[in-house]
């Protein structure tokens, strides 16, 4: 800026004047009222790596395409599997508190969304339980959208689970 | 190509997105899983999932149903934020809203955060 003025005082009165334009946006925005410096803020994009951990994958199973994704939350495992591309019955796999190490787990199935139906406690203990117990003792939330819900779907579905690994 | 093929092309593959953005000297995450005919919408500062709620519209009311299906019912920062969501969009809508602080100015942050995601990047949703 050396040279741009004629005197010192042109210069400091030149800075006065545009001080606002010379600080750094952060400062510039802090100036203003409070709910506005809020709005300001989220115009500034940011780049934080993500905290959410999550792998998918389609696969055929018996002649139909089916995908299955797995998101890795701190207290719940998040399982999409579907043959429709949509979430489909929710259902919530949580382990039962033991009295003892000696007995074996058990775990409860609700489905929180969705037909109630034997069959999908059934699909869902079938498909969960090894990811709750494998995630120490995380519980699992389940979408489920099966056409095909038979006992060698099921088998080769839980070993598309098993290749999205998570936990 | 057989029926049920061209049946299965009918709907694109499920995919992933996150985006996150430092809202009042908190970094809040997001995390987007598109579906067909809906998303999954996952907001909070540390990867716990403490609720979630499902909104669609209906042709009978002009505000879309919301429920929560998960969580604490007393919390309804999820609901009406899946709710203003599937109105915007039309599609269904879930949300889990995982955020410890749900003061009304630092939801509404939050929320034009995600409406900016949405009109930066709709193919996302």
């Amino acid at each position: 800026m050396k040279g741009q003025f004629e005197t010192p005082s042109c210069k400091r009165l030149y800075l006065r004047h545009h001080a606002e334009q010379l600080l750094p946006d952060e400062h510039r925005l802090s100036r203003r009222g409070k709910e506005k410096r809020g709005v300001c803020r989220i115009n500034k994009m940011s780049s934080a790596e993500p905290i959410i951990r999550s792998r998918q994958t389609t696969k055929e199973v018996n002649g139909i395409s089916t995908q299955v994704v797995c998101t890795e939350f701190s207290n719940y495992i998040f399982i999409v599997i579907t043959q429709y591309g949509k979430i489909g019955t929710l259902i919530s796999i949580t382990p039962d508190s033991r009295s003892n190490d000696i007995s074996t787990p058990t775990f409860s199935t609700k489905v929180l969304l969705g037909k109630e139906e034997a069959l999908t406690h059934v699909c869902a203990k079938n498909l969960a339980t090894f990811v709750s117990q494998e995630a120490s003792n995380r519980p699992v939330l389940l979408g489920l959208a099966l056409k095909d819900s038979s006992i060698d779907a099921i088998k080769q579905i839980k070993e598309i689970v098993k290749s999205c690994q998570v936990w | 190509m057989t029926e049920t093929q061209s049946v299965e092309q009918s709907f694109g593959a499920i995919s992933v997105h996150n985006f996150s953005e430092k809202i009042m000297e908190q970094t809040v995450h997001f995390h987007v899983m598109k579906m067909s005919g809906g998303f999954f919408l996952w907001v909070g500062s540390s990867a716990v999932l403490s609720n979630l709620a499902v909104s669609m519209s209906c042709k009978y009311d002009s505000m879309p149903l919301s429920t929560l299906v998960m969580g604490d019912p007393s919390n309804t920062a999820p609901n009406s934020l899946a709710q203003r969501l599937a109105k915007k969009t039309k599609k269904q809508v879930f949300v889990s809203y995982s955020l410890p602080m749900t003061d009304s100015s630092h939801t509404l942050l939050v929320e034009n955060r995600i409406k900016k995601e949405l009109e930066l990047h709709p193919e996302h949703f």
